[in-house]
Formats: C-alpha cells, sequence, structure tokens
C-alpha cells in the first residue's frame, strides 16, 4: 500500500510540474501553487502515514523469513494433501452431512468460548454459550442440529488468545506455525491453552480423537475454500493481513478504535 | 390467553343459557419432559400438566364473583391426572374469600416462589408437606380468606373442614403472611393439623421464605421445619435465575435432615410468548440425569 501512495505521489508531482510547465504565469499562479504544495503535503503526510502503517507491519512480522519458509511448507501440505481431501470429502458428502459436521464442531468450540466467557467475566455471552450447548447437545443431537441459533443464540467463539488479549496481552510478534497456520506467539499460546482444555482432546480413544482430528481439519478446511478465492497479489502478505485484522476485531468483539465511517 | 369458550357457551346456550353469561377462560399448560437418569432407561415424561377455567362474574354490589376449576392431565399417556382445583368465590375491596379446593397460602407464597424451575427435582414436591391425607399445597375442603394487598402487606387464613372424625370442627389451619417491596419478598406460614384428622398426628409446620429479584437476577432462599409428633425434621433450599432476554440460567439446592441433597442446573429458552424449552442437569442422592423438556401454555 505504501508504494502505490509513493508511485501516486510520484505521478501527482510529475502531474503538478507538467501543469507548472504548461500553465502560462500569471497573477494566479501564486494562489495556484500555494494549492498544490497544500495537496502534496497533505498527500505526503497520508503517504508517510502509510508508510508508518507498512513500517508496523513490518514490526509486527520480525521473523517474516522463518515464517515465509513455514508458510510455502504449509503451502505445500495443502496443495498435496488437505485441499485434494477437502475437495473429495466435499464431492462424497450431501451438504447436510457438512453443516451437521459443522454444527458437530462448533457445539465443541463452544465449550472453550463458554470458559473463555468466563475467564473474560462476560457473564451474558457465557449464559448463551451454555444454553447453546445445553440445548443443541440434547434436542441437537449431540450437536450435529444446530437448533440454539434459530432459538436466538448467537454464536460468541472466544478462545484463550482472545482472553489474554482482553486482558491486556499484546499479541506479539506474528508466527506462522506448521500445521495450524497463521497465529501470533499470544495467539499460539492460547491455542495450546484451547487444545489441551478441548472436550476433543479429552477423547480418550486414540484412533477416534485422530479421526474427529483430521475431520476437523478437512471441515475447517472446506470453510475457507470460499473465502480463498479472494485472494489477490502475495497470498503470504493477504493471509498475513487478514489473519490480523480478524483477530484484533475478534479480541474487541468486533469494536474497532481506528474504525470511522469518514474513511470511506 | 383469554378466551371465550365457544363451544361450552353453544352447550350451554342449548340447555342451560345461564352458563354462557359468565366470561370464562379456558387455560392450560401442557408440558413433557424426556428423562434420562443415571441407571434408568429414557423415559418420556408428562411434567405436570393441567388444563382449567376461570373467570369472574359482577355482584350487585360491586364485588366480583370468582370460579376456577382446574384438573391434571397426562399430556404423555394422554387422559385426566388428578384434581388440583375447584373453588368459588367472592372478590372486592375488602380481600378474597375462597372455598374449595384451592392453593395454600404455604404453597402461593413459600413455595411456589423457589420453583423456578421446571426440571423435576427442582419442583416435583420440593418444599411440599403432607396433612390431612394429601400434600399441603392445593387443600381439599377449605375456607380461605386472603386480606388486600395494604402497601406490600398481605396475610391469609385457610381452616380444613373435612368430616374426617377427628371431634374437631376444623381439622387443619394455615395462616401466612408476606411482605413485598421493591424486588423484595418475605413470607412465613404457620400449618397445624390436628392429629385426629387425616393425618394421624399433631403436625406443626413452619416455613419461612425470602426472595429478592434486581434486573436480571433473581435469587431466594427458604427455610421450614416440620413437628411430627415429636419428631423434627427440617429442610432449607436456595435457588437462583439469571435471565438474559429470552434466555434464562436456572440453578436449585434443597437440602433435608434425611440428607437427601438435590440440585439441579437449567438453562430455559423461550421459543415464543407461550412455548418454551429446557434442558437441565439434576443431581440427586441416588441417581443424577439429564432432562429436556417442551412447555405450551394456552
Amino acid at each position: 500500500m505504501g508504494a502505490l501512495f509513493r508511485l501516486a505521489l510520484f505521478c501527482f508531482r510529475f502531474y503538478g510540474a507538467t501543469i507548472k510547465a504548461l500553465l502560462p504565469i500569471d497573477k494566479g499562479l501564486r494562489v495556484k501553487k500555494a494549492f498544490y504544495s497544500f495537496v502534496l503535503s497533505g498527500l505526503m503526510v497520508f503517504g508517510s502515514q502509510n508508510a508508518l502503517a507498512s513500517d508496523h507491519l513490518s514490526e509486527a512480522d520480525p521473523w517474516e523469513g522463518f515464517n515465509r519458509t513455514v508458510f510455502s511448507f504449509n503451502e505445500g501440505l495443502d496443495r498435496y494433501v488437505l485441499k485434494p481431501a477437502t475437495l473429495g470429502y466435499k464431492a462424497v458428502t450431501p451438504d447436510l452431512v457438512e453443516t451437521g459436521v459443522s454444527n458437530f464442531f462448533n457445539n465443541i468450540s463452544d465449550v472453550g468460548s463458554l470458559f473463555n466467557n468466563i475467564l473474560q467475566g462476560k457473564i451474558d455471552p457465557a449464559v448463551s454459550d451454555l444454553a447453546r450447548i445445553s440445548f443443541n447437545t440434547t434436542f441437537g443431537l449431540g450437536g450435529i442440529i444446530d437448533v440454539a441459533t434459530p432459538m436466538g443464540l448467537e454464536r460468541y467463539d472466544e478462545d484463550f488468545g482472545q482472553t489474554l488479549g482482553y486482558w491486556g496481552v499484546s499479541s506479539g510478534p506474528y508466527v506462522m506455525l506448521p500445521f495450524f497456520g497463521p497465529s501470533t506467539v499470544r495467539d499460539g499460546v492460547g491455542l495450546a491453552v484451547d487444545s489441551v482444555t478441548s472436550p476433543m482432546n479429552n477423547v480418550e480413544d486414540d484412533s477416534a480423537r485422530y479421526v474427529l482430528m483430521a475431520l476437523k481439519a478437512v471441515d475447517t478446511r472446506a470453510g475457507l475454500l470460499e473465502a480463498e478465492k479472494l485472494i489477490t497479489g502475495d497470498k503470504y502478505i493477504f493471509v498475513r493481513e487478514a489473519y490480523l485484522q480478524r483477530r484484533e476485531f475478534s479480541v474487541n468483539d468486533g469494536v474497532v478504535e481506528d474504525y470511522d465511517d469518514d474513511n470511506f | 390467553m383469554k378466551k371465550s369458550i365457544i363451544a361450552l357457551a353453544v352447550a350451554g346456550a342449548l340447555t342451560a343459557p345461564m352458563v354462557a353469561q359468565a366470561d370464562a377462560t379456558l387455560y392450560g399448560s401442557l408440558r413433557l419432559a424426556l428423562v434420562s437418569n443415571d441407571g434408568s432407561e429414557l423415559d418420556l415424561n408428562d411434567n405436570v400438566s393441567r388444563i382449567g377455567i376461570k373467570g369472574s362474574t359482577e355482584l350487585f354490589s360491586g364485588a366480583k364473583a370468582i370460579f376456577q376449576f382446574e384438573e391434571g392431565v397426562n399430556a404423555a399417556d394422554g387422559g385426566w391426572g388428578a384434581a388440583r382445583l375447584a373453588s368459588i368465590g367472592v372478590t372486592g375491596d375488602f380481600g378474597t374469600f375462597n372455598a374449595g379446593r384451592q392453593w395454600s397460602p404455604f404453597a402461593l407464597w413459600t413455595v411456589l416462589p423457589f420453583h423456578t424451575g421446571e426440571n423435576t427435582a427442582s419442583t416435583s414436591t420440593a418444599g411440599y408437606i403432607t396433612g390431612v391425607g394429601a400434600l399441603f399445597h392445593r387443600l381439599p375442603n377449605t375456607m380461605a380468606y386472603i386480606t388486600p394487598n395494604m402497601s406490600g402487606f398481605q396475610a391469609a387464613a385457610v381452616a380444613i373442614a373435612d368430616n374426617e372424625g377427628s371431634g374437631e370442627d376444623l381439622d387443619a389451619y394455615n395462616l401466612a403472611a408476606k411482605y413485598s417491596a421493591g424486588g423484595l419478598m418475605v413470607a412465613a406460614s404457620l400449618i397445624q393439623v390436628d392429629g385426629n384428622a387425616g393425618a394421624a398426628t399433631d403436625i406443626n409446620h413452619v416455613s419461612v421464605g425470602v426472595t429478592y429479584k434486581a434486573d436480571a437476577l433473581y435469587v431466594g432462599a427458604r427455610y421450614a421445619e416440620t413437628d411430627n409428633a415429636g419428631t423434627e425434621t427440617d429442610q432449607y433450599s436456595v435457588v437462583g435465575k439469571y435471565t438474559m432476554g429470552n434466555t434464562s440460567l436456572m440453578a436449585s439446592y434443597s437440602d433435608t435432615e434425611a440428607n437427601t441433597d438435590v440440585y439441579s442446573l437449567e438453562v430455559q429458552q423461550k421459543l415464543g410468548k407461550q412455548a418454551k424449552v429446557f434442558a437441565a442437569y439434576t443431581d440427586r442422592d441416588t441417581t443424577d440425569g439429564v432432562e429436556v423438556g417442551y412447555r405450551v401454555d394456552f
């Protein structure tokens, strides 16, 4: 983005110079000059802000070299294993079954959400999570049917990384985890805590647990198939920006401080 | 919801036109619960369903005559259940006189406020006592007087006159009072049963309860002590309920001297104005289980 603005700035300077060259010198020139320099300085401030923002982002990703290596490993894994498996899964299972599988895993992650809402002292969301789990597990036949959403109980999807963020822990450097994908130091710690406390981790039968984990991976990947089509440019940067923004959004429960309607 | 019973009115018009003149409301609540207790098979039960008719008609004096008839129904098996209510009375500035089979003030003020859940562990007969051959909550053969609400204060007296051969005109009575202000409610009740009546022994029962409601939170605690022919037993329960829009979270705990403590945790969800579902975890001394239920009122 910064580069783009620098380019725009260059064009504008060139344009300004051209105009200056073409314009006949008249008494209005002084005014026009003032106008152009005003616009230019404004653009320069804007551009430098953007330069700062991109500095900030590289600050968030000091381990970019390492991360890119892991990213290309993940990409390879995805290209040759996960994506084909997911496409195969989508091809053979009816949509109804896919929804059931998603609901099942969502119900399990609602348990984590419940604990994290409690840890964050958010009472109403915690009550809602508890109600969701209760109704989906019973009326929803073990979580396969999401009866709670039509009842008006929304999903919160809190995790321990968000709890740490809520407690004021900053995200730390961006890190690309092998197998698990984009994360930060904070969210990586959160992920570890979440997976230890998850009901899935407490399935005693090893093979059943591995099947569940594989199915969950495929289910998650299936959910990303549509989003993937939006990726443009450098995929690494796209994923990083998308991830960091989404996490900030989640930690603040959708209240983004910098957001301003006037920017649009 | 108030509904004139057209069918009854039509039937009444054919035989006795007077019946149709009082504005009667047909009401009911059908409740089912699916219970899965540890060590038992799955069971779809009726969960205290009832159907009733009630209403009032103006008297020449300006007071109102009131009537109510309510019968238990079994929504799981079909068919009528036990008798619940059958009473007629008069109500006005002076308070209410009511006679027949009716709720005791003991139950109304010191038991029902603590039945916030729908699951069987939180309701069933928790807090009820037996006397005169029946549970002391909906009493047959009674005459009652309830004072009007005097800036939050209300008192009631009920006497049972059943020819039990006790040699006494009054076999049992219940005195109760309650005071409510702001979100606070305190109530106390005294029951005395004559030993020669249906209960066969002298029973003295005292119960007190307090509830507090602040916004979304409702909490209550009650204590009861029964002296049954010299043997004293006591019981206490605490309940809490947190309501958030159409969702409620409820917890109840009760303990008796016989060490049968029962607790339950329940979530309720209103699906509409008159329909709700619940899912609950219950734990009794002997077993624990999961209950889900559905209820429709009309």
